[in-house]
């Protein structure tokens, strides 16, 4: 596949951190190239680079070699609000922990990354945000505060605001790891959904089960991925 | 953005409590400002405009004589003079009701209370006085226990009491309310003055010139001088003013000026205390400032919301601070004024303390939490999520933190306090500069008190008497000498002489160089007088024309230690005399130099005399003090020998001190300003520790520890704080101490000397002490309430 019909494209990837007994090595020449509108799952042991893979993708943490290009952007050649920018427009995250903000209501939750983007007008925000919640089902929780919901309803109403600029891709870090099974299970079904409708999904998973219903799963192992038993290549 | 400032807005709104202790210490600051700056100025403007409606004189002159009306319009026509009034004073005794005691007062009358031209005479309340009636200055009215409008009092005459009704309160611009003055005065006219004293004539002039300037006074007083002293009048004191300034004006701006700068480090204080409460905030928000750059957020966006939220505490405060700004300088000017007799204004607002209030509260604030936010915003994402655990900060990497691990020998919970303070090493020091800074100017406050009541106790001290009594004309040496040692409670008594002169360095031609003097004859077997010399020796006995002179005048006159001066003493001619000490003296505005009472008397062309008797009693408290002056009196009075003042030591004393108080009062106010705003810091330090380890203090709790233990934790690092900074806040107060005293001595004009007040050092120990205990009690009680199942869940 080539780097532009690729929507990821990761290519020799290196992440090293500095530990006390001298560097540790993440993620050792990794490559990955993912299309639009994939479901690909991502799993692998405690400590494998799953979290730092995702990390390199969205933005959050940097290479340390390597090149890493999404949606057409090289992710290197942006600076720390270049990337933030980049990424409030380009990929919505959802976290294991929901990370919502604590003294913003779920639809204000959702309406944050709409105001930070200024991609609508301010009055269209509030509709938008409304009928992302509606399609979470959680239009009646709309004006609550989020520790008066559910982890299931906080999950949706975080999967609400990683739409609310419709970015191409959607990277979740383990979205359905603080989930109890049924819930999970709902919540995995919305993900299903929303790749039908044209989205790209990237998930870090331990479940087995969900891993099972992803249509392709890419271990991390060691810091090298692997697929379907090979190391994926460029 | 709109959302996101909804986000701002319920961050201080559920943080009820921080944001109370942001804007409380932000309001300190800025009410200390507004405070001193609009009461500096309300004080100015009023001591100013009173100056002017009074009408003020620029010469006064207290004769040694009395001057009728035809010398004094002769005095009026000269050229130089402008207006010119003459009042009456006297000596009297009174009482307020027949059975009480007689007290001291002074008695004054002026030509005519309807026609006044200078120094002019306020009717408050009442009439002008009349016959058998007599009018109050409204300032001593309560101090003294004058009695009110309509009511009676009793003046001694002859050996009689003779009743008076007050029929007035007036106010004199020249009296002023206790520790200022030491007795009341009364005001009568001049047919009751000449009545109770027998003379009608006037003892005291009032000078008004045009275009004053100081020189042109003394060359106009001078003139007037000359004029008097071939009428066969002496001046006793001269006193000159500028008729547009207050003569407490440059004591009040120099006051004002310590007090501006203590305001100053008030504010800058709190502005620490925000750096503080904005970096623990930083702190505690981390992920969500993580969560916000991922859903898009610019580092500008995001500090634009947290430099708003401190506008908000900037602005909050404001509502605090300026009001209370304004009524306290209000209240502070008005106690300064009823204190100088200077009429209070209505409460009012200085429009230009306002602007530097505002600004102060916003730009304040906004600068000093701009590091703090742009660092804490220029954090990575991933730093910023990840997970968090206990023990976030890498404690055991530092010196400190080395050096504490290797402390084994207390118990868990005691080391755990210990090492938990010192665990954030930059807030830790912030929070102890506000401590140190607080407890050291308490320190150098108190010591400076210590050095004036000291310098005072030493100068009395010096002086060497309990008590003194001063005759209306010179007596006999001889006969009033035995009269006072007879009397069983007096060990020792001498006999001085006291004189005004004019005094001038030997060869200096210029007549705006001399400066009035007081001179004191001392006995030359005198033992009392023991004077603090700053330079040079006391008077021998083998000394001719050598004198003391008061290091103020030295300096006015610029002239040093062996230097000769010229005296003039009027009629009596002029002699010179040998410096051959420099003396500190607080007597006369400092105007004091001491010789020996033969060699005075000869140049006064008298033998024998003495002006004043000093006394040291076998008794010498203030009972034993006051026993012998009323003893004393009633024998001077059963033998017809006047007097015109008796005093004892401890009353002379009292009443210097007094003053020296006020200003105590004054710095020890802003003082308190600053050790809450210390106290306030430490709590928000506390405070921030309870919220950050609240993983910690979960996991505490799950192990076993109870409310008291994890309670007892926090209160122990409240008072390891507390007592850290005294450590360190005695040195410096010890350092800075003495330029602390100089330069207030400085300003109020009395050099005293340095003398540490040991007990000031403990007094602020307790303080901190219980401010600790204070300050700890409230974050402890919250860090007792965290539950196991509430700290270990995820936020």
């Amino acid at each position: 596949m080539t780097e532009n019909a690729a929507l990821i494209h990761v290519e020799d990837l290196v992440k090293d951190y500095d530990g006390p007994a001298g560097p540790i090595h993440v993620l050792k020449k990794v490559n990955l190239q993912v299309k639009p509108g994939e479901f690909v799952g991502v799993r692998g042991p405690s400590g494998s680079g799953k979290s730092t893979l995702l990390n390199m993708i969205t933005g959050i943490d940097h290479p340390t070699g390597g090149r890493v290009v999404v949606n057409g952007q090289d992710l290197l050649a942006l600076g720390e609000d270049g990337l933030a920018r980049w990424r409030g427009a380009n990929v919505g995250v959802i976290f294991q922990f929901f990370q919502l903000l604590p003294t913003l209501t779920v639809v204000e939750n959702v309406i944050l990354p709409m105001d930070f983007a200024r991609k609508w007008k301010p009055g269209e925000r509030p509709d938008r945000a409304l009928h992302l919640l509606e399609q979470m089902e959680l239009s009646d929780q709309a004006h609550k505060l989020p520790s008066t919901l559910s982890g299931g309803q906080q999950q949706r109403a975080a999967i609400a605001r990683a739409l609310a600029n419709d970015p191409p891709l959607l990277v979740g870090d383990e979205p359905t790891g603080n989930l109890d099974s049924k819930t999970a299970d709902i919540v995995f079904s919305q993900f299903e959904s929303l790749v039908k409708a044209g989205k790209t999904f990237l998930m870090v998973t331990h479940s087995n089960s969900l891993a099972r219903r992803i249509p392709r799963v890419i271990e991390v192992l060691d810091g090298q991925l692997f697929e379907n038993g090979a190391r994926p290549g460029r | 953005m709109r959302t996101a400032w909804r986000k701002v807005v319920r961050d201080l709104w559920l943080n009820k409590g921080r944001t109370l202790l942001v804007v409380l210490s932000i309001s300190a600051g800025v009410m200390a400002v507004g405070m001193i700056l609009a009461s500096n100025t309300l004080m100015e403007r009023q001591m100013i405009r009173a100056q002017q409606a009074s009408r003020a004189s620029s010469i006064w002159l207290f004769l040694d004589g009395l001057v009728n009306e035809t010398s004094l319009s002769g005095i009026e026509r000269l050229p130089e003079v402008e207006h010119a009034e003459g009042r009456i004073g006297g000596d009297i005794r009174w009482k307020l009701g027949l059975e009480g005691e007689w007290q001291d007062a002074d008695l004054l009358a002026i030509e005519d209370y309807e026609k006044q031209d200078l120094d002019l005479l306020e009717l408050r309340a009442g009439s002008w006085p009349g016959t058998d009636t007599l009018a109050v200055e409204w300032t001593q009215q309560a101090p003294y226990g004058l009695p009110a409008l309509g009511n009676t009092l009793y003046l001694e005459v002859g050996d009689r009491p003779r009743p008076f009704t007050v029929s007035g309160v007036l106010r004199d611009p020249s009296q002023a309310a206790p520790p200022f003055s030491t007795q009341p005065a009364f005001y009568v006219t001049r047919d009751t003055i000449e009545s109770l004293v027998g003379y009608r004539d006037f003892s005291q002039l009032r000078l008004g010139i045009r275009n004053y300037s100081e020189a042109e006074a003394e060359r106009v007083a001078g003139i007037v001088e000359d004029r008097l002293k071939r009428e066969g009048i002496g001046v006793n004191f001269r006193w000159l003013q500028s008729p547009e300034r207050h003569w407490a004006q440059d004591i009040m701006d120099g006051i004002g000026l310590v007090l501006a700068v203590m305001a100053v480090a008030s504010l800058g204080l709190s502005a620490i205390l925000v750096v503080n409460t904005i970096n623990a905030i930083i702190a505690q928000q981390t992920p969500q400032i993580g969560i916000m750059k991922t859903v898009g957020g610019v580092r500008r966006q995001i500090s634009r919301l947290y430099l708003a939220g401190v506008a908000i505490y900037g602005l909050i405060s404001l509502l605090l601070a300026v009001p209370l700004g304004a009524v306290a300088a209000n209240a502070y000017a008005s106690w300064i004024l009823s204190i100088l007799n200077v009429p209070v204004p209505t409460t009012q607002l200085v429009p230009a303390t306002l602007s530097i209030q505002i600004g102060a509260g916003l730009v304040v604030p906004l600068v000093a939490a701009l590091w703090p936010i742009l660092r804490g915003v220029a954090i990575s994402v991933r730093e910023a999520l990840s997970p968090y655990g206990l023990g976030s900060g890498a404690y055991g990497n530092g010196r400190i933190d080395r050096l504490l691990a290797r402390v084994r020998v207390l118990p868990p919970m005691v080391i755990l306090s210990l090492r938990n303070t010192f665990r954030r090493m930059g807030r830790v020091a912030l929070t102890e500069g506000v401590l140190i800074t607080a407890g050291a100017i308490f320190m150098m406050v108190v010591t400076t008190h210590h050095s004036f009541t000291k310098a005072i106790s030493d100068i009395w001290g010096g002086l060497g008497f309990d008590a003194f009594v001063f005759f209306s004309t010179p007596q006999r040496i001889q006969e009033v000498e035995p009269i006072i040692a007879a009397h069983p409670n007096v060990k020792r008594v001498e006999m001085w002489i006291w004189r005004s002169a004019t005094a001038s360095a030997l060869g200096d031609a210029n007549p705006d160089e001399e400066v009035q003097v007081t001179l004191q004859g001392v006995p030359r077997d005198g033992k009392m007088f023991a004077p603090t010399l700053t330079a040079g020796r006391s008077l021998q006995p083998q000394d001719g024309h050598a004198l003391l002179l008061n290091q103020k005048l030295a300096r006015d006159l610029g002239v040093s230690l062996g230097d000769q001066i010229e005296l003039d003493l009027g009629e009596d001619g002029t002699s010179t005399w040998t410096i051959v000490g420099l003396i500190f003296d607080l007597i006369n505005n400092q105007e004091t130099a001491y010789v020996h009472t033969d060699t005075l008397n000869l140049d006064m062309h008298q033998a024998g005399r003495a002006s004043l008797a000093r006394v040291q009693a076998v008794d010498d408290s203030p009972a034993g003090q006051t026993a012998l002056v009323e003893d004393l009196r009633r024998r001077f009075e059963d033998l017809g020998i006047e007097l015109s003042l008796a005093q004892t030591s401890f009353e002379d004393q009292e009443a210097a001190e007094a003053q020296f108080s006020i200003l105590t009062t004054i710095l020890m106010t802003m003082t308190v300003v600053m050790a809450v705003v210390g106290s306030i810091g430490l709590s928000g330090t506390l405070s921030i520790n309870v919220i950050e380890r609240r993983r910690e203090i979960g996991v505490m709790r799950a192990v076993g520890a109870s409310s008291r233990d994890v309670g007892l934790i926090f209160m122990g690092e409240g008072l390891l704080l507390g007592v850290v900074s005294w450590v360190q806040a005695v040195p410096l107060s010890i350092l800075a101490g003495r330029p602390f005293v100089q330069a207030i001595g400085g300003i109020i004009q009395f050099p005293g000397r340095y003398h540490l007040a040991v007990n000031g050092l403990w007094i602020w120990l307790g303080i901190v002490l219980v401010l600790s205990l204070a300050a700890s009690w409230l974050p402890a009680r919250r860090a007792t309430q965290i539950s196991v199942n509430e700290s270990l869940a995820y936020e």
